[in-house]
């Protein structure tokens, strides 16, 4: 089989993983060697489906044991299978480096005979780009569930991220849809991986400091994936999930992954994919978590269902629900309530306290440093007289800020364009 | 050409020094220094000029911007920061301070399109030589440098724009004069399967070509290998994510409706007419299976073969006859036995005039499960013998290496009989001859512990099964 039709089959096996980026991680470019990995990372191109191309991103092989049935990759899939050698993945990701395409290469794959035979794989993949063809860009390892303490700890010597994919957010979930797989495996994997970390990287570091190598160790973390709508947890309980695993794990980023209708299915999988609305929304919550002081158990869920609403984000239904706290003086307000302001983000606030210690704003000045007014403008007040403060506390509010095109989408049109996720 | 960063500076000073304010200073373009409104000015006086560090760094930042309109801009700034005003950078909501800002951010995202967007096609073997020709909105080659030179700098490679370019080598770098015309495109082979990689990592079931076009603005299109594909790729979406979905709709389509079958030979004149997958297209009827309405061991195959969906019979091609002889071999009382297959259906291939075996799907596994449901209950058979990983997946109802099912003693099937897991016949056929000896002898292995009468069989019946 040619190089070309390996890469058609196991780019296409590795699609459905939604972590891309190549962000995160700081690797100079040594004496001889090529390229460097540095800051947010570049999307070198973009697809239709509105998803950057920063890395290579395939698998190994696609041949594996496990019947994941979510996954298109599973035992009994009816999929073309083809397997690269690690010398095949270490050539082309130099050669599309050489390019430009790409900042690096991720490298996931089917599990082949047992999960550590497959570990030395992707390893050796790694440690040739390294030691062979000296790249210094950016390389991310997935780290197979199950893999030996060892193998995974060498990992971290070569790559700058590794990930070990959660799958689902509910242990049961994943005992029902992938036999063989269980989260304390997983979660053991995890924490091996922030054993490592907490282990070398302050010693690599040092090590860099004095110059004695360039070399960092996993200097981008750790991650995880987990697939949203092929179960039917609510998102209540996998923002409870990504809490647990932020705080235990060291994890740089939970990726939220709206269940893809794969061929050659399982019946007992939905047949459509949950809105990419939804999966949105689960990310501005997550990023809610991470940046802006919320907790998973603040967030308004539908009672019912526990989920997200989806005709707003979070942080807006939650301003909704808590209309006591506003309004805030922009003048005055602590940073964290400031975070806390429907259309503020951590930049804003962060330019809002340091123009205001030159005089006091007024709503066009917020208007110049881009808050988005058409949502902050109700829950602020300014030097000047903002008129829509009298709106915060009357019924109409919400309608206003649902803007009618949303609400009308939504009656009309809500079943198209939640699939293809363009509000 | 318009000023640069020195250039300006040189002008600024001299403004500051003869107390020129901004509105009497004239930036329009021109080549000398005598710009001032007012000629009789003194030139530049060695006077000093404190401003803060960050408006150094930000009147860098923005000097390349093509339009001219930072100059004015900055020197404004600068008067202001001179007089009496010596925090204004900090009030980032002051429309001037606010513009600059956005200007910064237009150059700034220029060059990291830049850095993102540059192709190299190589356009020398040995030693490999790298080119590529970049079309940036604003005067950011400087800035490029550093960027290239510190990712690529052990290559040869060459970035060329209209207005001008670079080149460097392990060794040394220099600056190619322009304006620059584009070059004529040279074949580079990566690029077809930077395309292929590129078609294959797009999910049709996910269409964001608005988010694609903000991030990937149209104008950058030209120069990028890939973005051909990019028409037929929307094009084709919709199209293919509804095919994926219509398969999956389709086998999931509840099994034909069928009468259950209340005898075995119902059972077998069923399954020859059966309609529950894709398989009957071949219009070949199914091959039913064979063996005493009570057996104590059944065997279960993949599918029949071109021989089996000749004869209707199972297990009368070479794998088949390979299975008895080595059942001949633990001498099994072969009488006794069921003989079936997971699925009933020969899946296969045409290669000229050969019907070539394919592995059957999942989906036809599913279809074809209820089949052997019904007759494992009818014949009741105390071990069900699985050749094969298609027979594991159909007699277990979930998948599992043929490896592991053989190592696995605690295996049954849903009425608790139990099951054991080989290897099918046809793998040691298939198999170098090494591999089919010991393949041969473990698949003796697992035959005789299915026929040996088990005295404590009974025992090991898992809880919940009534006795």
């Amino acid at each position: 089989m040619d190089i070309r039709t390996k890469l058609e089959i196991l780019a296409d096996a590795a699609k459905y993983d939604a972590s891309c980026s190549s962000s995160g991680s700081k690797r100079k470019r040594e004496q001889g060697g090529l390229g460097n990995a540095e800051g947010p990372g570049i999307c070198h191109s973009y697809t239709p489906d509105g998803r950057c191309i920063s890395l290579l991103k395939i698998l190994l092989t696609n041949y594996c044991i496990y019947d994941c049935s979510y996954c298109v990759n599973r035992l009994s899939s009816g999929v073309k299978r083809a397997r690269f050698t690690p010398s095949e993945v270490a050539r082309l990701t130099m050669d599309f480096y050489k390019r430009n395409y790409i900042e690096g290469l991720f490298l996931s794959s089917g599990v082949l005979s047992s999960p550590d035979a497959t570990m030395e794989e992707l390893i050796e993949a790694a440690r040739l780009l390294r030691e062979e063809h000296r790249f210094c860009g950016y390389i991310h390892l997935k780290a197979v569930a199950g893999a030996s303490k060892e193998l995974v700890e060498r990992a971290g010597l070569y790559a700058d991220r590794v990930s070990a994919n959660i799958e689902v957010p509910e242990a049961r979930d994943l005992g029902r849809l992938a036999p063989g797989k269980t989260h304390a495996q997983i979660e053991a994997t995890m924490q091996t991986v922030k054993t490592a970390l907490v282990e070398r990287q302050p010693e690599s570091r040092a090590l860099v400091a004095r110059s004695q190598t360039k070399r960092l160790y996993l200097p981008a973390g750790q991650t995880t994936q987990l697939i949203v709508g092929a179960t039917p947890s609510s998102d209540r309980s996998i923002l409870d999930k990504s809490s647990a695993l932020y705080a235990t794990y060291r994890l740089r980023r939970v990726y939220y992954s709206a269940f893809s209708p794969i061929p050659d299915a399982d019946p007992s999988l939905p047949l459509e994919s949950p809105s990419l609305v939804r999966e949105h929304r689960l990310y501005q919550a997550d990023w809610l978590l991470r940046f802006y002081g919320f907790r998973a158990s603040e967030f308004v869920t539908d009672a019912q269902t526990q989920n997200l609403p989806l005709e707003m984000d979070p942080k807006l239904a939650w301003a909704l629900a808590h209309r006591g706290a506003f309004p805030l003086d922009v003048n005055r307000a602590d940073k964290r309530a400031l975070l806390r302001v429907p259309g503020l983000g951590v930049r804003n606030v962060e330019r809002i306290l340091l123009a205001r210690r030159q005089r006091r704003l007024r709503l066009d000045d917020l208007a110049r440093l881009r808050v988005p007014l058409s949502k902050a403008r109700y829950f602020l007040q300014t030097a000047d007289w903002n008129p829509s403060l009298r709106q915060l506390d009357t019924k109409a509010l919400t309608d206003s800020l649902v803007s009618r095109k949303e609400r009308q989408l939504s009656l009309f049109e809500a079943p198209r364009l939640a699939l293809s996720g363009e509000l | 050409m318009g000023l640069d960063f020195e250039s300006w500076r040189k002008l600024a000073r001299e403004g500051l020094s003869a107390e020129t304010p901004p509105a009497r200073m004239a930036w329009e373009t021109s080549t000398e220094l005598q710009l001032f409104s007012d000629p009789t000015v003194l030139p530049a006086t060695d006077r000093e000029f404190r401003c803060p560090k960050e408006f150094l760094s930000l009147a860098k930042a923005v000097a390349p911007h093509r339009s001219g309109e930072q100059w004015p801009l900055l020197y404004a700034v600068l008067w202001d920061l001179t007089h009496g005003r010596p925090r204004l950078l900090e009030d980032v909501a002051d429309p001037r301070v606010h513009r600059l800002g956005i200007l910064d951010k237009q150059v700034r995202r220029d060059l990291h399109k830049m850095t993102a967007f540059v192709r190299f096609e190589r356009v020398g073997d040995d030693p490999e030589v790298f080119a590529a020709w970049y079309e940036p909105d604003h005067l950011i080659l400087d800035l490029a440098e550093t960027f290239f030179r510190k990712r690529f700098g052990s290559m040869n490679a060459a970035i060329l724009t209209p207005d001008g370019g670079l080149a460097w080598t392990p060794f040394e770098s220099r600056r190619v004069p322009g304006p620059l015309s584009k070059p004529s495109a040279t074949k580079d082979p990566f690029q077809d399967l930077w395309r292929s990689y590129f078609a294959s990592t797009f999910n049709p079931a996910r269409l964001k070509v608005r988010m694609m076009k903000r991030e990937m603005p149209v104008r950058f299109w030209k120069n990028l290998p890939e973005a051909e594909l990019i028409p037929s790729m929307i094009a084709g979406s919709s199209r293919r994510a509804r095919e994926m979905i219509e398969k999956s709709r389709e086998e999931a389509r509840p099994t034909t409706v069928r009468s259950r079958p209340k005898t075995l030979d119902e059972l077998r004149a069923g399954v020859r007419v059966c309609t529950a997958c894709d398989l009957c297209e071949s219009k070949r009827p199914g091959v039913p299976s064979r063996g005493p309405a009570r057996a104590r061991v059944a065997i279960v195959g993949e599918q029949p073969g071109d021989q089996e969906d000749r004869e209707g019979l199972p297990f009368v091609g070479p794998a088949g006859r390979l299975l008895m002889e080595l059942l001949a071999e633990i001498a099994a009382p072969t009488e006794n036995v069921y003989f079936t297959n997971a699925v009933k259906h020969f899946r296969f291939v045409e290669q000229g005039k050969m019907r070539v075996h394919r592995r059957p799907e999942a989906t036809h596994v599913r279809a074809c499960r209820m089949w052997l449901e019904d007759e494992l209950a009818m014949v009741a058979p105390e071990v069900v013998v699985c050749l094969g990983g298609t027979a594991i997946h159909s007699v277990l109802g979930y998948a599992l290496p043929v490896g592991e099912a053989r190592s696995r003693q605690d295996l049954r099937d849903e009425r608790g009989a139990r099951v054991i897991a080989t290897y099918h016949p046809a793998a040691l056929l298939r198999a170098m001859p090494e591999q089919a000896r010991a393949w041969r002898a473990d698949t003796l292995a697992d035959l005789r512990k299915a026929f040996e009468k088990r005295e404590q069989s009974k025992r090991e019946v898992p809880l919940g099964i009534n006795l």
